[in-house]
């Protein structure tokens, strides 16, 4: 491989921006027909690499080279004609626009070139074909929002890909695929690979990285840890390098003795989807809720939190029927919910971290700017979030330390019941660890903790009792140490045999890649 | 990882929320000043005490409504109301006044507003109408109401000396709706630092769902916001009727706009979620001062116009190039 052509090389690459320093002194090269891992936690530098490459941002110091040739002018479009395809995390496609439309966003094909004339029949044909390389069965012609999360990727890439490119790079590019979507996905990549472009690979899930990847590099704190084959590195390896250090067992769970019962839902249904759902809640416990996406279990969150009210069977808060007929009434419960999206559900990211903490604090009319600043302070501290103060946005944070904000606003209400819906989803290692034992601390001090997860392991490693959901109903109920993989799986997905061919079905999935 | 590219991000947003060494702290109030000194030069009359009193008197009414309007803008809504509600409010204390006095007349004037802030508060939470829409409607029914009440004629003949004084009388040298407009400034920027509802009104109007999530009923306080904005659009009909003592039913016409202008000058984001009263007390000055001095040096109010629409347009690009 050593002798490969060299498509991308980064020489010494530092990026500073106000107050941080993003890269100091980066150099690598990522070579044709080879995918090449970037890893790291989060605020390491890898975005701000892959961004420099794809031309948003412009290097402090240091140089870029594409097919050989020095970047001098740092644009999206540059690097685009450079050669240089960039599929973000966040899809970037107009959904009421049509596949082709969207693949040929801006490059539409023209006749009449001055007037603008779109030629559609031109279009037509080139993009079946690009969604034949990417192997997309899809109408060029469907609106974009007619397809299911898998497939728009597809169309992602193959709006990457049909320029050619010298370089594509994929950031977390699975993150919102299961199962076999995600081997489709592998196989793409490693056809793209023997096109000879290179591929750079951004990925959380380090199991991956030895499926897919030929080498990986390892960033931390923006700085370059080292590149290497990846047959060279085992997973424990690769988790020491970006942590910088080695990392105890990644689910430190401590058992607490389980006390009364805090919690109990009595034959819940909701909205026609939930039914005749039961389950306790104990002090100092964690409940696992394991199901596949689209089981009920975000919707059971949002019944328990009053965000979505039950149309049959009673909640009792410790042993008394409760109204929660609005997130309010349960916040007042001594509720703590952390959303599956902390983003749009959890944050108010244009605020400052402080005000985000006190939230559901505030109990008085009045404020006492002094006391909040010290009660948000206290949890700040606690929570070791990494922010310059507490007074700057959340916006400005990295996504586990966003995380923490969420979990200190439910610390400050002093919160007794704690619903957590992924809690750990787009999250460093080291932060996971982090908030595993806040877990742990939680639970000792008598809290109830209900955590919903799709990572088999997560849910395995940290919960003292386990139930599984299929299809809004509660199926079954597993003590620690009797439950496997194996078993909640197949709970998970009894009756769901054609889930096997589920691909880009929303309600069938299960990701399966974390199952050990 | 989605959000680490958000860490690189230069924490500047953050001096819009906190006070700080900014452009909206500093840079409207300077272009007051240099239009001030502007128009000194010009106009010699300008800096005369009386022409001062003067700018405060034409936008006391104004600024009453511009405040209740930041809260709303913060609270990522918008009303299109005010403008109407303060001739709808301009009549019916005319006529109450007349029937039962002063006090009687200045009490139902701001209920009336009040009660228009609430109707908006209701429709936009309680039935989820979009803030535009909702306004829109109260809008035009407040105006038809006023028209219609009316019969499209003024309200004269209000002999009361303490109704006028409200308009044209002064405490301790300064004008009484001067007076008025700076308590509401006080009053709105207590309840926007020192209160929940203060806190609660950035919180919504920068993420509902996260609000709502995070147990504020958000329903309730987008009632009390928009209600306590139709509070101080019933003041501030009430003083208009005052300083033209009588009640019209063409009064306010775009004020609503104005209003909004000032609030953008300020730097209040319409996104919701970020702004402050400061910025919009600047904003309601500079228009303020641009009619008053434009008007000294004989501009014909068509060009004002003009000049008012270039310096909301300027503020903006300002405010846009700063966050690059």
């Amino acid at each position: 491989m050593g002798d490969r052509r060299i498509a991308v090389e980064v020489q010494r690459v530092s990026k500073v921006f106000p107050g941080v320093r993003a890269l100091s002194d980066v150099s690598c090269d990522f070579r044709s027909g080879e995918v090449h891992a970037l890893l790291g936690e989060n605020g390491a530098g890898k975005s701000t690499l892959i961004k420099i490459i794809a031309g948003v941002y412009q290097p402090s110091s240091g140089t870029v080279s594409i097919r050989g040739t020095p970047v001098t002018q740092f644009t999206p479009y540059m690097a685009r004609t450079a050669g240089v395809a960039t599929v973000f995390q966040e899809l970037s496609l107009a959904p009421d626009l049509t596949v082709e439309q969207n693949i040929f966003l801006g490059a539409e094909p023209t006749r009449l070139a001055a007037l603008g004339w779109i030629d559609g029949l031109s279009q037509r044909r080139r993009a079946m074909q690009v969604l034949e390389t990417v192997g997309a069965d899809v109408d060029p012609q469907i609106r974009l929002s007619a397809l299911g999360a898998a497939q728009q990727q597809l169309v992602e890439i193959a709006k990457a890909i049909w320029t050619d490119p010298a370089v594509l790079i994929l950031d977390e590019p699975t993150d919102k695929l299961f199962g076999e979507e995600q081997l489709r996905l592998f196989d793409l990549i490693r056809r793209l690979r023997e096109r000879g472009i290179a591929i750079i690979y951004i990925s959380h899930k380090l199991e991956e990285i030895h499926q897919i990847a030929d080498r990986v590099t390892i960033l931390r704190d923006g700085t370059l840890v080292d590149t290497t084959s990846v047959g060279e590195v085992t997973i424990d390896d690769m988790i020491r390098k970006m942590a910088g250090r080695k990392l105890g067992d990644l689910f430190p769970k401590i058992s607490a003795d389980p006390g009364p019962e805090v919690l109990r839902l009595e034959k819940i249904s909701s909205a026609g989807f939930l039914e005749d759902v039961s389950l306790t809640l104990h002090r100092g416990e964690v409940l696992g809720v394991m199901g596949l996406v689209g089981a009920g279990r975000t919707l059971l969150a949002k019944t328990i939190t009053g965000v979505v009210r039950p149309t049959g069977g009673r909640i009792l808060v410790h042993n008394r029927p409760a109204r929660i007929d609005s997130p309010g009434a349960a916040v007042s419960m001594g509720f703590g919910f952390l959303p599956e999206d902390r983003r749009t559900q959890g944050l108010i990211v244009m605020l400052p971290v402080r005000e985000n903490i006190v939230l559901a604090s505030l109990s008085r009319w009045l404020i006492n700017h002094r006391q909040l600043n010290d009660m948000s302070r206290r949890y700040f501290e606690r929570l070791e979030i990494k922010a310059p103060s507490i007074h700057v946005p959340v916006s400005t944070l990295s996504g586990g330390n966003q995380q923490k904000v969420v979990l200190a606003r439910w610390l400050c209400s002093k919160a007794k019941v704690f619903i957590f819906d992924e809690p750990t989803q787009g999250i460093d290692v080291a932060t996971k660890v982090e908030i595993y034992n806040l877990i742990n601390e939680l639970t000792a001090q008598g809290a109830g903790i209900i955590m919903i997860s799709s990572d088999m392991r997560e849910i395995l490693g940290m919960s003292d009792r386990i139930v599984v959901m299929r299809k809004g109903r509660v199926v079954s109920e597993y003590r620690r140490d009797d439950a496997t993989p194996e078993r909640i799986l197949a709970d998970a997905l009894a009756g769901n045999s054609d889930s096997s061919s589920g691909f880009g079905r929303d309600n069938q999935e299960v990701r399966t890649n974390n199952v050990g | 990882m989605s959000v680490e590219r958000e860490t690189q991000k230069p924490a500047r947003a953050s001096g819009r929320w906190r006070r700080g060494l900014t452009w909206e702290t500093f840079g409207v109030p300077l272009a007051v000043l240099a239009v001030c000194l502007l128009f000194g030069l010009l106009a010699p009359q300008f800096f005369q005490l009386q022409n001062i009193a003067n700018i405060g008197r034409q936008t006391a009414a104004l600024a009453l409504v511009a405040w209740g309007m930041t809260m709303i803008i913060i609270n990522a809504g918008i009303d299109l109301s005010p403008g109407a509600v303060v001739a709808l409010v301009s009549v019916i204390a005319a006529t109450v006044l007349k029937e039962f006095g002063p006090a009687a007349g200045v009490l139902a004037g701001v209920t009336v507003g009040l009660g228009c802030g609430l109707l908006n508060g209701v429709l936009i939470s309680k039935l989820r109408m979009p803030p535009f829409i909702a306004t829109l409607g109260v809008m035009s029914a407040a105006r038809g109401a006023a028209l219609t009440y009316t019969g499209g004629v003024p309200v004269f003949g209000l002999r009361s000396d303490w109704f006028a004084w409200l308009g044209a009388g002064s405490v301790l040298g300064l004008p009484v709706i001067v007076v008025v407009a700076l308590l509401g400034f006080a009053l709105t920027y207590s309840i926007l630092r020192f209160t929940k509802l203060g806190v609660y009104t950035y919180a919504i109007g920068g993420n509902e769902t996260a609000a709502r999530w995070a147990g504020i009923p958000v329903d309730r306080y987008k009632i009390l916001i928009y209600s306590y904005a139709g509070l101080l659009t019933g003041i501030a009909g009430v003083l208009l009727a005052a300083r033209v003592n009588s009640g019209q039913p063409l009064l306010g016409t775009s004020m609503e706009l104005q209003a909004i202008a000032a609030v953008c000058i300020g730097g209040t984001s319409l996104f919701g979620g970020r702004g402050s009263l400061a910025g919009t007390f600047f904003g309601v000055l500079l228009t303020g001062v641009l009619n008053n001095g434009l008007n000294l040096l004989g501009v014909s109010s068509f060009i004002q116009q003009i000049v008012i629409g270039a310096t909301i347009l300027i503020a903006v690009l300002l405010s846009l190039w700063r966050q690059r």
